[in-house]
């Protein structure tokens, strides 16, 4: 397998990104940290959660190695690997072995979409022992104190009847994220586009509509995320319309009677 | 003028005609082609389950069904036609969320009931726009409409001046001069009290506006009785409101309604050796027929004399020593819900409808999932097993083919004739999906090299950790040894139109073009039932062609199927994972084609019946089974998700893509991982 089909970021995270605390979540994650209890984050995606680890690592002073899961990520993946270069084999440390040994927050994102096989790495590694081990150079790292794991997935996910292991998720802390209330959500919109208070005041309503529909059936409903995307189009000049129509409707759906009724709703606003 | 000039004419005129109906036909808006953009609307804006129904008239609304004209045609543009609705969608919402009652009962209209609605629509009026500021634009964009249409009407009647005040008030339209013109002085001192207490003014909506209708017979305007004000489209916007009686039977209704729903208590009657099924005919005596209700088993009244009052009092407990003392051994069997029940064990009945209907040959158990406690209900559903060659000869294919004979094959030669072209081009897709091939990566042989685990193993040799063998891809072809089950919806609902045709003929269609296809293809491994059901204890199971059978022989039964019953869909899921299970092969479908949602009139029906088949879809995983469904519901994308998963369900849109959509399926199931 590649070692390009892992995406993973080392952030050394130098300026403080915004996050607005929202259920007392920063306190909790603090704690964790303190008690070397590792993290697990649900949520709707979009609605705050890989902001809120790098806030964390800037406010914890540390370096964040971000995986971004997918069906194909495996234990060795993790791990790391033999490679070859000239005529001799060299080993290479997956993203983490390396988190592991340079104490970083080590952020595994969508968790649940990785294969089976990476609870041989996260089950030693979230439970009391702290530790991971190596087979194929038969070495076993452990964690000190200043190691963190943060796992984020989101619970709603429609793509097939992918779920957490009940013992894995037992070995984690749980916070919970949801979009946030009205005016803290206008405040972000506000902060993140530098738009106007009316304009944010009508795109928090008009997602509130929208999140509220369970007949939709969208496998995610409209993010913070994507209300931030409009507003900086609408900071820009584009017209209120055709920047929501394009930065919120036309991503979540293809379906041609959904995206005409979201127009609809999007006309009530706008 | 000769005979033929004047039949010339006669043709060219009643052409013209025709032409001209044909082209106001092609400027209406047709309700049904926006439907589930309508349906999204409505539940974003009211925050609910919304559902919406056409409605000949002018709409309105019942609990959470909101009634909207079939058609409209306002204007050539078909934006406004869409905004027109949009704006009835937001006023019924409206009016729902406060209680107002909207009829839709043209007889009922007059002038007084169109100045009410207009009062209150101006209260709407307030409320939609603090809600949804840019309601102004509608309105805005909807008032020249109005006003165009109101002036062919002659504005000499006082009934009519006030109407259309209102109206120009309500749509904001500012100039109202002389206004006054033709009014007489007390009909000048109504309209200025009305403006300045009920138009001008926030008015509170709980208001009651009966009163006006008072105070407008007190100063003596002459009333125009039975004068039906039928303007279209003050209608198709605002409707009418219902008269005070109307509510009265509402509530009325409401209250029974409550009152045959609540639950009663059950009385055990000792056990009886021999029961005697009546064949009850409900439509014989309609004034007085039940006597008493034992889950869903009624005795007749009129079998031996003696009558009740039907008025829906429960009286059983009552009556309970003398109705031990009564010999229960003639029981009938009712479609009608239960309340108190008084129940015995029958030991005979199974035997009695076995000795009835002797296709009747084995049934089993199944468990059903109780969403409402979060537990199965042990052995629960009864399913009966009927072989299809037992059924009764019926000819049930559409009659508009001019085939006089009931011979089944003649029947089923001419719809395989019909269906030719879908069934040629899924043979040919499925033989091409069949026929693929797929590289299978790090392989212990093969005729290709696999760089990738190659370089793995490069790099194992050197670190010397590791002995890693599997570096070939072998080309592999898709695995012909699947087991098919097609499992058909026959009940009662498949009786009725989809796109101008009958749904039971395009399942059918459906069936023939499959089965056909994968005849020549699959060697016979694949089998086809239907279902239906008619209370827990009475689900069918019919077997139209077993593994084991040859689809030429089992194709005739197929005309057998009838519309019968209710949709169980959960039992006969569970029947059909029970059958698959015992063929010991690895790549197993059901393939489910169905009109409607899961109903059955004892309380099988919504959330229940669609977590049910969530959980025979998660049963069917455990089992390795892929349930797909093919559904004939336009509104079935709301529900069939929550069923079966978002990758799971197919709609049929037209008949023409019956045979694309199928091989969509295969592709999607077996190759398409």
């Amino acid at each position: 397998m590649n070692n390009n089909e892992i995406k993973t970021t080392i952030k050394n995270i130098v300026v403080e990104p915004f996050y607005e605390d929202i259920n007392g979540e920063t306190d909790i994650f603090l704690h964790c940290y303190k008690a070397q209890l590792p993290v697990i984050l649900k949520g709707p995606t979009g609605c705050g959660k890989s902001r809120f680890v790098e806030n964390m690592s800037y406010k914890l002073n540390k370096n964040l190695i971000q995986v971004s899961c997918n069906e194909e990520t495996s234990s060795v993946d993790l791990l790391g690997r033999y490679l070859v270069k000239g005529g001799d084999t060299i080993w290479q440390d997956g993203p983490v072995t390396k988190a592991v040994k340079e104490n970083c927050v080590l952020y595994l994102d969508e968790i649940s979409e990785a294969r089976e096989d990476v609870i041989v790495v996260l089950h030693p590694l979230s439970d009391y022992r702290r530790e991971i081990y190596i087979d194929k150079i038969n070495l076993k790292i452990k964690a000190n104190e200043n190691f963190m794991l943060v796992v984020s997935f989101n619970p709603g996910y429609q793509k097939g009847f992918k779920e957490l292991k009940i013992s894995t998720r037992q070995r984690f802390v749980g916070i919970s994220f949801n979009y946030p209330n009205e005016k803290k959500e206008i405040q972000i919109i506000i902060r993140e586009s530098g738009i106007y208070e009316s304009v944010a005041k009508n795109l928090v309503l008009y997602a509130n509509k929208v999140r509220k529909l369970t007949e939709l059936d969208l496998s995610e409903t409209i993010s913070t995320r994507l209300l931030i995307n409009a507003a900086k189009l609408i900071r820009l000049g584009v017209d209120k319309k055709i920047a929501c129509n394009s930065s919120i409707i036309q991503p979540l759906s293809d379906d041609k009677d959904i995206n005409e009724s979201l127009l609809d709703i999007l006309n009530l606003y706008f | 003028m000769n005979i033929d000039e004047f039949f010339f004419k006669k043709i060219l005129n009643l052409t013209n005609i025709f032409l001209k109906k044909n082209e106001i036909f092609l400027n209406y808006i047709f309700l049904e082609n926006y439907l589930s953009r309508f349906i999204i609307f409505s539940c974003s804006i009211f925050e609910d389950k919304i559902d919406i129904l056409s409605d000949d008239y002018f709409g309105g609304y019942i609990n959470n069904t909101l009634f909207l004209p079939c058609k409209v045609n306002l204007s050539n543009d078909k934006n406004i036609d869409i905004l027109l609705y949009i704006y009835k969608i937001l006023f019924l919402l409206i009016s729902k969320k406060f209680k107002f009652v909207l009829s839709n009962n043209i007889n009922i209209n007059s002038y007084e009931n169109s100045i009410c609605s207009l009062l209150i629509i101006n209260s709407i009026h307030i409320k939609l726009i603090k809600n949804f500021p840019m309601i102004f634009r509608f309105i805005f964009l909807l008032y020249p409409i109005v006003t165009q249409n109101r002036n062919k009407y002659k504005l000499n009647d006082k009934f009519l001046i006030i109407i259309d005040f209102i109206i120009k008030k309500l749509m904001f339209y500012k100039e109202n001069k002389n206004f006054f013109y033709n009014l007489s002085l007390k009909e000048k001192y109504f309209v200025n009290y009305v403006i300045k207490n009920y138009v001008n003014n926030n008015i509170e909506l709980q208001l009651n506006f009966f009163h006006i209708l008072n105070y407008l017979n007190k100063i003596s305007i002459k009333f125009i009785n039975n004068f039906i004000f039928n303007e279209y489209l003050f209608n198709i916007l605002w409707g009418r409101l219902l008269k005070n009686c109307d509510n009265y039977i509402n509530s009325n209704f409401n209250e029974l309604k409550k009152f045959s729903l609540s639950s009663g208590k059950e009385y055990k009657s000792k056990l009886k050796n021999e029961v005697k099924i009546i064949n009850y005919k409900e439509n014989i005596n309609k004034d007085n027929p039940i006597i008493k209700i034992i889950d869903h088993v009624k005795t007749v009244e009129n079998y031996k004399g003696g009558f009740r009052d039907t008025d829906g009092s429960d009286e059983i407990e009552e009556h309970l020593d003398a109705m031990n003392e009564i010999d229960f051994n003639q029981i009938t069997r009712s479609s009608d819900q239960t309340k108190s029940i008084f129940s015995m064990d029958v030991l005979n009945v199974l035997q009695n409808d076995l000795k009835n209907d002797n296709f009747l040959s084995k049934s089993f158990l199944y468990n059903e999932w109780d969403f409402f406690t979060n537990k199965y209900k042990l052995n629960w559903c009864k399913i009966y097993n009927i072989h299809c060659f037992d059924l009764p000869i019926v000819y049930n294919f559409n009659k508009e083919d001019n085939i006089d004979s009931i011979d089944e094959k003649k029947i089923i030669n001419n719809y395989i004739k019909k269906n030719k072209k879908d069934i040629e081009y899924l043979s040919f897709c499925l033989k091409k999906i069949f026929n693929m091939s797929i590289w299978l990566n790090r392989q212990v042989y093969g005729p290709e090299i696999d760089i990738d685990s190659l370089t793995i193993r490069y790099a194992f040799l050197f670190s010397g950790n590791c002995n890693f063998e599997n570096f070939y891809l072998y080309k592999k072809n898709l695995d012909k040894k699947i087991c098919i089950l097609v499992l058909i919806d026959s009940s009662l609902s498949t009786d009725s139109w989809f796109k101008g045709k009958k749904i039971s003929i395009i399942i059918k269609e459906i069936v023939i073009i499959l089965c056909e296809s994968l005849n020549k293809i699959f060697n016979n491994f694949f089998a086809v039932s239907a279902f239906y059901s008619n209370t827990r204890n009475d689900c069918k199971y019919i077997i139209i062609k077993n593994f084991e059978n040859s689809w030429n022989v089992s194709k005739i039964f197929l005309c057998r199927i009838i519309p019968i019953g209710y949709t169980r869909i959960g039992p006969a899921i569970r029947h059909s994972i029970y059958y698959m299970n015992k063929i010991k092969i690895k790549y197993k479908l059901l393939l489910l084609i169905s009109d409607t949602k899961p109903t059955d009139y004892d309380l099988y029906e919504g959330n229940y019946g669609i977590l049910d088949v969530k959980k025979c879809v998660y049963e069917a995983l455990v089992y390795n089974i892929k349930i797909k469904t093919i559904s004939i519901d336009d509104k079935s994308k709301f529900y069939l998700p929550k069923m079966f998963g978002k990758n799971n369900y197919y709609l049929l849109k037209d008949k023409i893509y019956i045979g694309k959509l199928l091989s969509q399926i295969f592709f999607d199931c077996f190759v398409k991982k």
